[in-house]
């Protein structure tokens, strides 16, 4: 019995892409004793990939067309996007009864390809799933491979594509330690998501003469885990407002060519408020974008876009004061008509540093090992 | 605690009339459900829905003459039935008001119109929970004698008193039971209830202002409106006149209103100076006695001293777990008519139950952004809406509701002992991440794990009450008004009850919990049969009572606890029950996990609770500490006490030997909240032998082992293990405005283990201290208490009026946390108990701040006994320092302590850790020179200037040993930013006192280019907060910055001392400064003479950037005096002295040395032939076997199967697995390219040997390029790679044919280094080392641009005579040693001819001096085994006309590279099929 375990760089497997997985390989004989016998292996790699999936559950179920899909299956068609060149970590390995063997990490290590022209981000959606793993396979002499796979979340990064400018001494840059890839890519999405100028929005409906609320969002780049904090001002307003949701979202574009699946786009809520404010001059609501998403990207088969929707639900008068002889009493309505509207505008999601994915994210553990 | 969160929304009122002034809100009462909120103003009332806000209904007085008869209206007060509410008037009436509810029918019912289009689309939107339909009706009006100050209102009647003193009893129906009735000046009061003779209040006008009911200490606590409070008592239940007795609050004078706080039995008095205190009843006697007394208070806000009015109003949360408090402006007295300050804004403050502040709405704010508030604006109504997740406020204006967040442990003892902050909203838990990941993290203190409830199970169960996770935090379950749903907490997919009657039928009075991993349990009561029960959940299955196990309950039980397999119930008979848990699988189809419960214990406690509604916390633990042999008497198996908090007293039920309860006993008081890591482990690995013991019932799940951290990491200390026990079986209590304490066992640690029996139970101490934040996780195994703080944060809001961005305030929720080990040390010092100080140091030393941590406690230590007025009997100080210097932290401590401290406390310090040049030599014996150079400031202070000066110059001149050259860099800054009158002036040494006023102490953080771009960030989160010393994790991570404090506080200074300095240039100098320039000179001459000129170059740069960086016009004159200045001094020496002794010169005297140096240090290459050259005779030769030797050429000897013989058969290969850079490269032309762009940054990861051998550095060429060589060869020679040309900008193609090609140049920033060295040797004609560095960059034009007749007259005859030498002698090394250097040198040799002969000192002949190099040789017998050709001055030509061949056929096929066709001089092509037929006989052997 062989137990080989793999165990990443860092204690979640979030790494943004440009970055470097180091992987350490144990191998161990987990037989003991005199009567342990000794294990060979006749090799051992590593290899880093990324899978897409198109098509998913929802699909099926939805599609009502007799138009034939591509592929028969319904439920998955797993197509290799990218797949780096397997490291061989050893051949001929030889282990006596409770042995083991490393394989460390400045030996086996990829670097994650860029996401311009490399590898998605892991992505769950509804159309399309982008996986990234590590396998560790190996195998017996004249037997089956064995592999496991650890899955890898991969943020897409931003900013790496501009080269950061050596400084003017070259004997300074040698004591002064170059930006790592997280510290680039974190330079440049805390540049891309400062606060510059607040956007305003005076929403109206039917004509520019009924406003609704007049919408302050302090920007439009967030970074993962962000609060997108938003004020409402309805004084003013000729149509009273009596709730609101505001929603952040991700639309879900597949950019293929074909038409019908093209035209497709999927929606995820992922934070929603929905306060009454019937009462309320003005509102305030804060909205946090998950640690566990993935931000905006695109690919050549699907766009993910970052919204923020807003549903306004208007009346003529929600509530009104009517007197009734010496005494001014009133009572709230019974019904109250209303009629929603909608509104959304696009928001633009930047990765946040790995570290930061990890303290929410567990579902990516740093580990694997099979027995063989 | 309850602390807010975003924004308070503000609600607006409708009015009942067009004109009516502006709504003065004088009332905010939520009814006893809190599920209505009655609002009075002075002319309505309205009836609110607390979730959504919601307007009922409302009813205003607008009828003028009714007004003018009845005045306006005052307060509100609720029939319990919430039937009926009463208003006072400010004139003698009293208005009731019936409510009339109909549950059945919903208002507000949003109707979506016919069109689709404008229909709400997402279930968000439409609100479910009961909205009923409300109406106000005017009843009765009650005719008083005089005003109504205040009621308290219960079932059938309330109490109404008036300002004449009288107090009546009133039906709900208007009827006064006047036989009832009594006078405030009648009432007889005494200090206590049993003997003390009792006074009636002297003054007949004397009348209650404010009374509120508390059915727990018997009866009302009222204000008199002689400023006194007291407890109104009586033994008849009608409170009749003549039984009732008055207890006076001891001290209290100026109470102006009152609130009780029935769980913790506490009555709260709001003072007129703003203050809030606390009374509790003694048991013994029944008198009041004082609990605490706070006032509110900003750290970082407006001062409000002098404007703090009184308190307003003060209420309590029903539940108890915090009291809130709004203040009025202080009066302005006639007199003071100058506006000295503006009046105190809103001001409203959130307690815990004991007074600790959690909030106050005027920290963080700036007062100035403040709305010009008018006079008297301040909060008039306060109330807390359901469970303290809404606080109602009320001003002259707007009515407003601010929404809290608690933590999930009050009231909730599962939850208690959590390493996480879990904070609850009325529809969100927050839970804090994982504290091990949060130290990689930005900004981690705010990133929260937000889980929403699930809408379908808030909309009609709001709020939650109850929340649990397991303490794995893979499970969420929530409990609201009815029912409970959970959560997985990594896919947040919620369950809730399919069944919605099963929910409705489900009320949880007692909490909920996970248990073991795969089970919710429920303490609750059926809603139908009024029974209670413990129901089980198992999560794999749906929601729903056929799953359920239903274990029934006696009584009602309103706590539960959890510990291991046992679950702990109190109901409300206060009775514990234990019941051990058990689960079985059902086996079959439809299999799921039945659990069911056997009684452990039951253990009855109504003795010691006044009221069930008293208790406040129940755990089970284990106190016991004994480790061996015989099992205390315990519950069960591991649990031998339980504790129990009845409102506020802490109280252990332990067994006896006889299994009988012992007496209950009290350890603490006060105490709101604890936590005992044992609560929730076992002490599993503490106590072995006793966990086989009871092995058999635990269940893996539900334990998680907390001693990971303090038996894993012991860093050499043997005690650790058992002085980690004293941290994890302590019990830490918050105990609000009186601190924290610590419970604390003292277990005799290992030392004694062999001689003494140890069957005791543990010795415990309790150690009071104090924490500036309120802890809500306290985590004994990191020593950090955390806590989460509203801080405001700004929010733009667009107006649209004025086109402009204003921004409003929020609160967000953050974490803080603060370190505490240097309390308990100090504590433990005090006590004289330094042993298990040491022991529990001990423990924490492998904690990232317990460097700090001593700091503190010595910084802590030294501050309060040196500013001490009075002199101290036992001082600590020096027992204090004695402890530190156990520790191998000592001078760092003392030199950070001291860099932290006031100049005028450094003798008391230097005093007892004695004088600070002998500490200084320490540092400098243990090469810690940080240490070292934050003594130098010390003592420049402290001691005479020649001593410190001669100090300082030693740490120069190890720092440049030790190659530290921050250190030297902020020495030599430190030495210039001291002005030369400043030396002087310190000559003598000066007193503390008057260098204090002169030199700043406080350090400041100096922005080290290096990690500012860390530190920026880490600030960037913790800004606002930047003036309270607080202590987490990352601070550790600033002290590194610390250490040139001084240096960077001064720049300024010195700055403009400078500008001013370059017209006086007799200021510029200062000693010490002249001091530190010599010994940089004298290590650059060291350097020199060592041929290390990479440190050279470093040490330079190191020092040009400081002066470049601040002093820019000043020092400039300095650095042109540093290096080049030296140098120039040296050339005039070698003119001078014509017999060239190497003395004073320092000249390269070992060529061949200096070049190998310089390879190493630039992590340089060595040149091999170029294969291109191969090639072409290749091809000339035909069928000759060269692939191997080209492929060792190209450095691909270690890698390269031994079957590949063509370059070209690696183009067809798909990848090469390449073991140096472990890096697969594609072959294709585009991936090339790629690559070739990526190498660059791989190789950027700089080599750092300096003292690197010959043959490894052939192989650290970059490894990708070289095995793509022959790709590269197949394209044009002339392809520069985009660096390189930028850097050799020469025509290296033409060098690289001589001697190959560019994969065996260095890289980019050596090449640049070597450039700018090359540059600062040109200027001062230093021509030996300009002739070796375009040797080793093996650039022949640079060569000849820098060395040509100006320069031979510049360094005259003799050195160009050397280098002559050199090249000759070089030539000779090199066909032994290096061949690819063969041919270059001869080109030069050629050039340096030429320039010979145009300078015309060809014949000038270097002879060296032989014995002296002799003695160089063995001064470098590190040296790389260099067998040394003697010379003699024997001609270069001879050299290679007969080449020393010495078998190596790799090192011969070298030298056929130096066949150039530019160098006609040679027969090329004999020599190179020499070399080649040589590597065809045994090329094989290069292998």
């Amino acid at each position: 019995m062989l137990e080989v375990i793999a165990t990443l760089d860092r204690e979640v497997a979030i790494y943004l892409a440009g970055e470097t997985i180091r992987v350490t390989v144990t191998v161990s004989n987990l037989s003991r004793g005199k009567q342990g016998l000794s294990e060979q292996l006749a090799w051992g790699s590593l290899q880093f990939i990324c899978e897409r999936t198109i098509g998913a559950t929802s699909y099926s179920t939805s599609s009502t067309t007799s138009r034939p899909r591509p592929t028969t299956s319904v439920t998955k068609s797993a197509a290799t996007v990218y797949s780096s060149p397997p490291n061989i970590l050893f051949c001929e390995l030889q282990l006596g009864p409770g042995q083991s063997k490393q394989f460390f990490c400045d030996q086996i290590s990829f670097q994650i390809p860029l996401s311009r022209n490399g590898i998605p981000p892991t992505f769950r959606g509804h159309l399309v799933k982008y996986s990234n793993r590590v396998t560790v396979a190996v195998s017996h002499v004249q037997e089956h491979i064995k592999s496991a796979h650890l899955p890898i979340r991969i943020i897409p990064s931003v900013g790496l594509e501009t080269k950061m400018s050596l400084p003017a001494n070259p004997f300074l840059t040698s004591t002064i330690t170059r930006p790592s890839v997280v510290e680039t890519v974190m330079a440049t999405v805390d540049d891309l998501t400062q606060a510059r100028k607040s956007l305003a929005f005076a929403l109206t409906h039917n004509s520019s003469t009924s406003r609704v609320a007049l919408l302050t969002l302090p920007k439009k780049a967030y970074k993962l885990g962000d609060d997108v904090c938003g004020f409402l001002d309805f004084n003013g307003a000729t149509t009273p407002c009596v709730q609101y949701s505001a929603t952040i979202e991700t639309e879900e574009h597949l950019i293929d060519a074909d038409v019908e699946e093209g035209k497709k786009k999927m929606v995820k809520v992922h934070c929603q408020t929905a306060p009454i404010c019937t009462f309320s001059p003005d509102s305030t609501f804060r909205l946090s974008i998950p640690l566990t998403a993935t931000p905006t990207f695109s690919t050549d088969s699907v766009q993910l876009k970052w919204k923020i929707r807003f549903v306004f639900v208007v009346t003529e008068q929600a509530y009104d004061v009517h007197l009734n002889d010496d005494v001014a009493s009133s009572a709230a309505p019974i019904d109250v008509p209303v009629e929603s509207f909608s509104w959304s505008t696009d928001l633009l999601v930047l990765p946040c540093k790995p570290q930061n994915a990890a303290l929410i994210d567990n579902t990516f553990p740093n580990r694997i090992s099979m027995t063989v | 605690m309850f602390i807010p969160n975003d924004r308070a929304s503000v609600l607006q009122l409708p009015k009942h009339e067009k004109d009516s002034p502006t709504a003065d809100i004088r009332s905010i009462v939520a009814n006893r459900e809190r599920r209505l909120i009655a609002v009075a103003t002075n002319d309505a009332v309205y009836i609110w829905l607390a979730n959504p806000q919601l307007l009922l209904c409302s009813i205003g007085v607008i009828d003028q003459t009714f007004r003018e008869t009845s005045g306006e209206l005052k307060e509100v007060y609720w029939k319990p039935d919430s039937s009926s509410i009463a208003v006072t008037t400010n004139q003698n009436k009293i208005l009731i008001y019936k409510l009339e509810l109909r549950d059945d029918e919903q208002c507000y019912n949003f109707t979506d119109p016919a069109d689709p289009y404008f229909q709400r689309n997402s279930p968000e939107l439409f609100i479910k929970g009961s909205r009923p339909v409300a109406h106000l009706h005017p009843t009765i009006i009650i005719n008083l004698a005089d005003v109504p100050t205040c009621c308290v209102p219960s079932r059938d009647e309330f109490l109404v008193c008036l300002r004449n003193g009288f107090t009546h009893h009133v039906t709900w129906n208007g009827e006064i039971l006047s036989s009832l009735s009594f006078r405030a000046s009648a009432i007889p009061f005494s200090v206590d209830q049993l003997q003390s003779k009792s006074e009636n209040v002297t003054s007949k006008s004397t009348y209650i202002i404010d009374s509120v009911y508390a059915p727990l200490l018997g009866g009302f606590a009222i204000v008199l409106s002689d400023g006194k409070g007291a407890l109104l008592t009586s033994n008849d239940p009608n409170f009749a006149p003549n039984a009732i007795l008055g207890v006076w609050a001891p001290n209290l004078k100026d109470a102006t209103c009152c609130d009780v706080n029935h769980k913790f039995l506490l009555v709260l008095f709001g003072c007129q100076n703003g203050d809030v205190c606390a009374y509790n009843i003694d048991e013994l006697n029944g008198s009041l006695v004082q609990s605490f007394r706070v006032a509110p208070k900003v750290t970082n806000g407006p001062d409000f001293t002098n404007r703090l009015g009184p308190v307003h109003k003060i209420t309590a949360l029903m539940n108890g777990y915090g009291f809130a408090a709004v203040w009025a402006p202080k009066k302005r007295e006639e007199t003071s008519t100058v506006a000295d300050s503006s009046p105190l804004p809103r001001l409203v403050a959130v307690f815990t139950p004991f007074g600790a502040q959690s909030f106050c709405n005027l920290e963080g704010v700036i007062e100035d952004h403040l709305a010009d508030n008018e006079n008297d604006d301040m909060y008039t109504a306060i109330e807390w809406g359901p469970e303290g997740f809404q606080l109602w406020l009320g001003t002259k204006n707007d009515l407003m509701m601010q929404s809290f967040v608690r933590s999930a442990s009050c009231s909730n003892p599962i939850m208690e002992h959590c390493d996480r902050a879990i904070l609850m909203s009325d529809s969100q838990v927050l839970i804090s991440a994982a504290r091990d990941r949060e130290a990689e993290a930005c900004a981690p203190h705010s990133v929260w794990n937000h889980i929403d409830v699930a809408h379908e199970y808030l909309s009609s169960n709001w709020p939650i009450r109850y929340a649990s996770t397991d303490r794995q935090y893979k499970h969420l379950v929530v409990a609201g008004d009815q029912g409970f749903a959970y959560c997985s907490l990594s896919n947040r997919r919620w369950k809730i009850f399919g069944n919605e009657t099963q929910e409705k039928n489900l009320l949880v009075t007692g909490g909920v919990f996970i248990w073991n991993d795969d089970v919710v349990g429920v303490v609750g009561v059926s809603a139908d049969t009024d029974k209670s029960h413990l129901s089980f959940y198992p999560i794999s299955q749906r929601l729903d009572n056929r799953f359920a196990s239903v274990i029934d309950l006696e009584h009602k039980s309103v706590m539960s606890a959890l510990r291991d397999d046992v679950c702990a119930v109190f109901d409300i008979t206060a009775q514990i029950t234990l019941y051990k848990l058990t689960a079985h699988e059902e086996t079959g189809r439809d299999a799921f996990t039945k659990v069911s419960a056997d009684i452990v214990t039951v253990i009855r406690i109504n003795e010691i609770v006044p009221h069930p509604t008293c208790i406040v916390s129940l755990q089970m633990t284990q106190l016991n500490l004994d480790q061996r042999g015989k099992l205390a008497p315990a519950f069960y198996s591991s649990i031998d006490t339980v504790l129990v908090n009845i409102s506020g007293r802490l109280i252990t039920l332990s067994l006896n030997e006889e299994g009988k309860l012992h007496q209950p006993m009290v350890i603490a008081s006060y105490v709101e909240k604890m936590w005992h890591d044992r609560c929730i482990v076992s002490q599993s690995s503490l106590a072995q032998s006793l966990e086989s013991t009871w092995k058999g019932h635990r269940r893996n799940g539900s334990n998680v082992s907390m001693h990971s951290v303090s038996t894993a990491s012991e860093p050499s200390s043997p005690m650790s293990h058992s002085a980690s026990s004293h941290l994890s079986n302590a019990l830490w209590i918050a105990c609000g405005a009186k601190g924290i304490k610590v419970w604390m066992p003292l277990v005799p640690g290992k030392r004694n283990l062999a001689t003494q029996e140890m069957t005791f139970i543990a010795k415990r101490i309790m150690l009071p201290f104090e924490l500036d934040i309120y802890p809500i996780v306290i985590s004994a195994k990191d020593c950090l208490a955390m806590g989460v703080e509203s801080q405001l944060q700004h929010v733009a809001r667009a107006s649209r009026s004025q086109s402009q961005m204003e921004s409003i305030t929020m609160y967000g929720l953050h974490r803080n946390s603060e370190v505490f080990v240097h309390h308990l040390l100090r504590q433990l010092l005090k006590r004289n108990l330094g042993v298990f100080a040491l022991e529990l140091a001990g423990a924490c030393r492998s904690l990232p701040h317990f460097t700090h941590a001593l700091e503190l406690l010595l910084h802590g230590v030294l501050e309060e006994e040196a500013t001490s007025s009075e002199p101290i009997p036992d001082p600590l100080l020096p027992r204090c320092v004695a402890f530190i210097h156990e520790f191998p932290e000592f001078l760092k401590t003392v030199a950070h302590c001291a860099r932290k401290t006031e100049l005028a406390l450094w003798r008391t310090l230097f005093d007892v850790t004695g004088s600070p040049n002998a500490l200084f030599e320490e540092c400098l014996e243990l090469k810690q020179l940080e240490n070292a150079a934050s003594f130098v400031i010390v003592l420049q202070n402290l001691e005479t200037t020649e001593v410190s000066m001669d100090q300082a110059a030693r740490l120069v001149k190890e720092a440049l040993e030790e190659k530290e050259w921050t250190i030297a860099k902020e020495m030599v800054r430190f030495a210039r930013s001291i002005g030369s009158e400043d030396i002087d002036a310190l000559t003598p040494p000066p007193s503390a006192k008057t260098s204090l006023s002169r030199r700043p102490t406080v350090s400041s953080p100096s922005a080290d280019s290096s990690t500012e771009f860390v530190i920026n960030r880490f600030q960037a989160g913790a800004a606002g907060r930047l003036n309270k010393v607080r202590h987490s994790q990352s601070t550790d991570q600033k002290d590194p910055q610390r250490k040139d404090s001084i240096g960077s506080s001064k720049d300024k200074t010195a700055l403009s001392r400078g500008l001013s300095g370059e017209l006086s240039p007799q200021l510029t100098v200062n000693r010490l400064a002249a001091r530190m320039t010599t010994i940089l000179e004298e290590h650059a001459w060291h350097l020199l003479n060592n041929y290390w000129i990479v440190d050279l170059g470093t040490k330079l740069n190191n020092l040009f950037f400081v002066v470049v960086e601040s002093f820019v016009g000043f020092f400039w004159a300095e650095l042109q005096f540093d290096l080049p200045g030296l140098l120039e001094t040296r050339r005039k020496q070698i003119s001078l002295s014509p017999k060239s002794t190497n003395d004073k010169c320092y000249l390269v005297d070992d060529f061949a040395l200096a070049l190998t140096r310089l390879h190493a240090q630039f992590s340089w290459p060595y040149p091999v032939i170029g294969s291109q050259f191969v090639h072409q005779i290749e091809k000339k030769l035909g069928n000759i076997r060269v692939s191997q030797s080209t492929a060792s050429l190209n450095g691909l000897l270690s890698s390269e199967p031994p079957e590949v013989t063509k370059p070209k058969v690696r183009r067809t290969e798909k990848t090469i697995v390449d073991l140096n850079g472990a890096r697969p490269i594609r072959e294709t032309d585009n991936e090339t390219s790629e690559e070739d762009v990526e190498i660059q940054e791989a190789v950027l990861e700089r080599v750092r040997g300096s003292a690197s051998e010959l043959v490894p550095i052939l192989d650290r060429s970059p490894s990708t390029s070289s095995s793509m060589n022959p790709l590269f060869q197949s394209q044009a020679p002339a392809t520069p790679s985009s660096c390189d040309s930028r850097s050799l900008a020469g025509d290296w193609q033409n060098t690289d044919f001589l001697v190959g090609e560019k994969s065996s140049r260095g890289n980019v920033q050596s090449s640049r280094q070597i450039e700018l060295m090359l540059y600062l040797f040109s200027q001062t004609a230093t021509i030996d080392w300009i002739f070796l560095l375009c040797l080793i960059s093996r650039d022949e034009r640079k060569l000849r641009q820098e060395i040509n007749v100006s320069m031979v007259r510049r360094s005259g005859e003799k050195s160009f005579a050397r280098i002559r030498f050199a090249c000759s002698e070089l030539g000779r090394w090199a066909v032994e040693k290096c061949c690819g250097y063969v041919a270059l040198l001869q080109a030069f040799d050629a050039h340096l001819a030429v320039v010979a002969e145009q300078a015309g000192v060809a014949d000038v002949k270097y002879v060296p001096d032989g014995e002296k190099r002799k003695n160089s040789i063995k001064s470098k017998a590190e040296g790389r085994g260099r067998k040394r050709v003697d010379s003699g001055g024997t001609k270069l030509n001879d050299s290679f006309t007969k080449p020393v061949m010495n078998g190596k056929g790799r090192e011969r096929s070298r030298s056929a590279d130096r066949a150039h066709k530019s160098v006609k001089r040679y027969d090329d092509v004999v020599c190179a099929e020499d070399a080649l037929q040589k590597t065809n006989e045994d090329g094989c052997s290069i292998m």
